[in-house]
């Protein structure tokens, strides 16, 4: 496909491929790799050579890579070229992909090439050193080009201190997929060898790797929902409760006696805590979503106020236009927090009571209230207050408490996991002050949205 | 007249616009009618390019309504953009990319089909006086031509209003005469024009109206002695009987409403440059005794003066 027809397809594919694959660059980099190749294996010999182009891979995939894909966004907002691009008639999945894969065209150009060499070497288990060095490429890039988009929506002055951060998250993002130590030494420690899911059986490196491919598409469909924001669309947290619906029903798949027993057959089933895990998986997943979407979403004050007057206006679709992502996932914390509730009161276990998840749900409520308010409040350095505010919270005043008061005042900061009214009543109270006071300080009020 | 020409192609409601808890835009309501050059002009902070990109649909206001065209900005932003070309205070042109390159890329991005792209291209390096550097680097051109070529950007898809966020900053005398003229051939060719700028002589030389903005709010748009772009205001100063002069003008083709101020006349001129050359000829010939003859930048001045004294 020719130049003009290929902007035809995709505009800003076109433009990274003529910045990143120049005849200079096409011609350099083959010149490189088989010199470098080349003169490691005549001195070192094929299998020294082999070990080099996979670290070659490693690095032109994960670390090049993930600089270039943070930069192909991150460029744009130091170039101030990205404003130019929200004025144009180009897609959020066209401006997606197009950075995402032009941007790093280099670096697979480069990777192409290592892969020719490796396979001329010939060497053993080529093939999976190929697929996993891809996956982590494709991992450390899709989160680099996500998290620089995250970034940008917290704070668009610092584009080239957000491309470096960014390219540290995908690296480590990468590596650890590259590796997939932790997860694997997990698995054999418990003996699991395959996953049971839904009643499904699955070999456990096949189904983790599909886990990985689902990841990264997520991420480039959260960094397209975000560039989508970019461009001036409001449709409200849809992406964001997709993804929660997915990830519901992903671990719901694992909420079953088989894998309890699987984990028992290992050496872990001793901890209480995961075989109250295992039993609440679905709730632990809605909360934690809950957080993760509330920490990593900034709060708009002029979403705010269009949505209290959207609420006012019983404008429900304004309502849903202008929520913030962390509802949806909050509304499923909520329903697992009730249904796990029930299900505990029907249950002869003691403890955790019926009460715990409750108290676990005013809790949510309470540090929803502290992130909102906090940062409405704080507009820079919000990142450390609320770090500061949560390590307080839940760490420092724990332990400063816990011991004079011999474990009494411990409901004050966590859910206890007895039934005592006072467990449940005080998360609650917390709450309701964090709200209603912090809401009455930061708010933001005095001019109605005009529809 | 027809109604859809007498509607305002610009219509501002309400704006209000919030940077944390500074308010940068208060309040803010105007109309602006379809072929008029607005000079925005305010000081420095005063929240004219926060206004721009506003209109632009580059920030959401936290309260307000902007149709362009007809078309909500607010509820409809991409709709808005294919009437609109925004150039700010910055080029945002690619620096690593030929002439050509970033017009054909101006021109995919806009929609433009792929049998045309070429085409559209061309013409947009013409109309700005690029057509002999296509192949040069963009990082390689003076600012003036950088300049141009984020104006032949903002144009390739025939905007029907064109944003410019401080235009001439940055430019020598020679450019900034380039720049002037540009806007107003464009003003010429249809295209309503808002521009901002600190320096209200130029903004003379091609508006018709002005919006003075300060501390947030507006006043305005005024429109500036009746002018129409390419219609300057002269000045002409007299060493004799200042009457006779003001009724011989009043006579000639292109001269408006003729004003007597302290040391001479002024009046709206609709005529270019041969045209002020023969009214010149016309005064000596009656025998006036013209000391002074220049496109002056007062009315602005008066205008903008007069709304900050308010």
């Amino acid at each position: 496909m020719s130049a003009v027809g290929l902007l035809g397809v995709s505009p800003e594919l076109q433009r990274n491929l003529w910045l990143e694959l120049t005849p200079i660059r096409l011609i350099a980099a083959p010149l490189v790799l088989f010199v470098l190749l080349g003169g490691v294996g005549s001195v070192f010999g094929a299998e020294a050579a082999a070990r080099v182009a996979v670290l070659l891979l490693w690095t032109l995939l994960s670390l090049w890579g993930s600089r270039l894909a943070a930069e192909s966004f991150g460029e744009e907002a130091t170039g101030r070229t990205w404003d130019v691009q929200r004025l144009s008639a180009q897609s959020a999945w066209g401006l997606t992909l197009g950075k995402l894969i032009g941007g790093t065209a280099y670096v697979w150009y480069g990777a192409l090439i290592s892969a020719a060499i490796l396979l001329m070497l010939g060497a053993e288990t080529v093939g999976d050193m190929l697929g996993a060095a891809t996956l982590a490429g494709l991992t450390a890039q899709s989160t680099a080009f996500f998290t620089v988009l995250l970034l940008h929506r917290f704070d668009d002055r610092a584009p080239r201190a957000h491309t470096t951060f960014a390219q540290i998250v995908g690296i480590v993002a990468g590596w650890n997929s590259h590796v997939l130590a932790l997860p694997a030494q997990i698995r054999t420690m418990a003996g699991v060898h395959t996953i049971d899911w839904y009643g499904f059986e699955f070999p456990a490196d096949s189904f983790f790797t599909m886990l990985q491919i689902a990841a990264i598409l997520w991420l480039v469909f959260g960094a397209m929902r975000i560039i989508r924001r970019e461009l001036g669309f409001q449709d409200g947290p849809f992406g964001w409760t997709l993804y929660t619906l997915y990830t519901l029903v992903m671990v719901g798949g694992f909420v079953s006696d088989a894998l309890g027993s699987q984990i028992a057959t290992g050496g872990l089933a001793t901890l209480p805590v995961i075989a109250f895990g295992v039993q609440s998986l679905l709730g632990v997943a809605a909360f934690a979503l809950t957080y993760l979407a509330a920490f990593g979403t900034p709060v708009s004050r002029i979403a705010l106020v269009k949505l209290r007057a959207a609420a006012i206006a019983r404008d429900w679709r304004g309502v849903w236009r202008n929520l913030p992502a962390w509802v949806p996932s909050a509304v499923a914390a909520m329903v697992a927090a009730i249904f796990l509730s029930l299900r505990l009161a029907s249950s002869a276990v003691p403890e955790p009571s019926a009460a715990t998840p409750i108290a676990a749900l005013g809790f949510l409520a309470r540090d929803l209230g502290l992130i909102v308010g906090l940062r409405l409040a704080y507009r820079r350095r919000t990142a450390v207050t609320l770090l500061v505010t949560f390590l307080f919270l839940y760490a420092l005043l724990p332990a400063l408490l816990a011991r004079p008061s011999g474990g009494t005042l411990l409901p004050l900061f966590y859910p206890g996991r007895g039934a005592s009214p006072v467990g449940l009543v005080l998360p609650w109270l917390e709450a309701f002050a964090v709200w209603f006071f912090g809401w009455r300080r930061s708010a933001p009020r005095g001019v109605a949205a005009v529809y | 007249m027809d109604a859809a020409i007498s509607a305002p192609f610009v219509t501002v409601r309400g704006l209000t616009f919030e940077y944390d808890t500074a308010r940068a835009v208060d309040d803010v309501s105007f109309d602006i009618q379809r072929g008029t050059v607005t000079a925005l002009v305010g000081p420095n902070g005063a929240g004219k390019t926060t206004l721009l990109r506003c209109l632009a649909g580059l920030e959401q206001p936290i309260a307000g309504a902007i149709a362009i065209d007809s078309v909500d900005v607010l509820e409809s932003p991409r709709l808005a953009h294919r009437k609109l070309g925004f150039l700010q205070d910055f080029f945002g042109i690619y620096d690593a990319l030929s002439v050509e390159r970033n017009l054909l890329y101006a021109a995919a991005a806009q929609g433009i089909e792929s049998d045309r792209l070429m085409p559209v291209a061309l013409r947009a390096a013409r109309a700005v006086g690029l057509e002999d550097r296509l192949a040069k680097l963009a990082g390689e051109l003076s600012r003036g031509l950088r300049q141009r070529l984020a104006i032949a950007r903002s144009l390739i898809h025939d905007p029907a209003l064109l944003l410019l966020d401080e235009p001439a900053a940055g430019l020598d005398p020679e450019a900034r005469l380039e720049l002037s003229r540009l806007i107003r051939s464009l003003a010429g060719s249809g295209v309503t024009l808002i521009v901002s700028s600190h320096i209200l002589s130029e903004l003379e030389q091609y508006s018709t109206h002005m919006l003075a903005m300060r501390d947030g709010r507006t006043t305005g748009p005024s429109q500036i002695g009746g002018a129409r772009a390419g219609a300057p205001r002269l000045k002409v100063t007299i060493g004799g009987s200042i009457d006779a002069a003001g009724r011989f003008l009043e006579t000639q083709p292109g001269v408006g409403a003729v004003r007597v101020e302290p040391d001479g006349l002024s009046f709206d001129f609709a005529g270019d440059e041969a045209a002020r050359h023969q009214l010149l000829r016309a005064l000596m010939a009656a025998d006036i005794p013209v000391t002074g003859f220049a496109v002056t930048g007062a009315d602005l001045e008066r205008l903008y003066m007069a709304g900050a004294s308010e």
